[in-house]
């Protein structure tokens, strides 16, 4: 049996032999969640027949603009829901992640620089980098008092 | 999130430290407490051996460069032991490759170490 908070949707796509997936997963605004989003994101990618290497890569995604969210989003005390919604059509998968934190577009910030010696190195700053390279295309936006991060990622790809 | 970490002396100049599971959020603390137990007791040329971690995620990335800081101050040297290519992917992607020594074997790593 499925947890509450897991909604899981297997349907046809409309290309022929295109089986398309649907999970959403909604998690409160804690650290201790993001197993949860792992576990559930590992499931989704499980039945959705993606490869291993592809799965590691959404969840590495997911956690880093999670982890974000989480930690650095929210002013007040109080719980709140990030909805994590997974779609799979056809080699693409898309990732929308809706949350009522401070509004910040993660792709807008400095990227970190990857030439400067170890001394100059910070030590933060790679899983927004991270994201953007794993990623085929990236759109945030705010409205309302809900961001909305839509992430696509392209399976099978080499390299 | 498991993870599983050992520690061991190789011919008193190196210290070996050997993860294996995932290196997240919630394990990088634990890695963190025992790559600075180490520093702090005065082993500045460390390997830390990756062969078993199948996750890393940017905090993970954060304690190693933080490590390799702190043991750079004191003239020493990280290598790591990695040979699985989604690792090596966000290493190269983070530009940690520039950095860190990434060997094939425990026994590579070290021959670099003592002869650095």
């Amino acid at each position: 049996m499925l947890p509450e908070n897991v909604f899981f949707s297997p349907y046809e796509s409309k290309n022929p032999g295109n089986k398309a997936l649907n999970k959403t997963i909604i998690i409160k605004n804690r650290l201790e969640e993001i197993d949860i989003l792992a576990e559930e994101a590992g499931e989704f990618c499980n039945t959705a027949g993606i490869e291993k290497r592809d799965a590691l890569r959404i969840r590495l995604i997911l956690e880093e603009l999670i982890v974000n969210t989480i930690s650095y989003g929210y002013t007040d005390e109080s719980e709140h829901e990030i909805s994590v919604d997974l779609n799979k059509n056809g080699e693409q998968v898309e990732i929308t992640i809706k949350e009522d934190s401070v509004p910040f577009d993660p792709f807008q910030a400095e990227p970190p620089d990857l030439e400067s010696p170890l001394e100059e190195r910070k030590t933060g700053g790679h899983g927004i980098h991270l994201v953007k390279n794993l990623s085929e295309s990236l759109i945030y936006h705010s409205a309302d008092n809900i961001n909305t991060t839509t992430i696509t990622f392209l399976t099978g790809k080499t390299g | 999130m498991e993870i599983k970490i050992e520690t061991k002396s190789l011919e008193e100049i190196a210290q070996v430290i050997e993860v294996q599971g995932e290196i997240d959020v919630y394990t990088s603390p634990r890695v963190k407490e025992i790559i600075t137990e180490l520093i702090e007791k005065g082993n500045y040329n460390l390997i830390i051996n990756l062969e078993g971690v199948r996750y890393i995620d940017s905090t993970g990335l954060g304690i190693l460069i933080g490590a390799l800081k702190r043991v750079r101050e004191k003239d020493g040297c990280i290598n790591l032991v990695c040979n699985n290519p989604q690792i090596k992917k966000i290493f190269n992607i983070t530009g940690l490759v520039k950095i860190f020594g990434i060997f094939k074997s425990e026994e590579e790593a070290f021959s670099s170490l003592k002869s650095a």
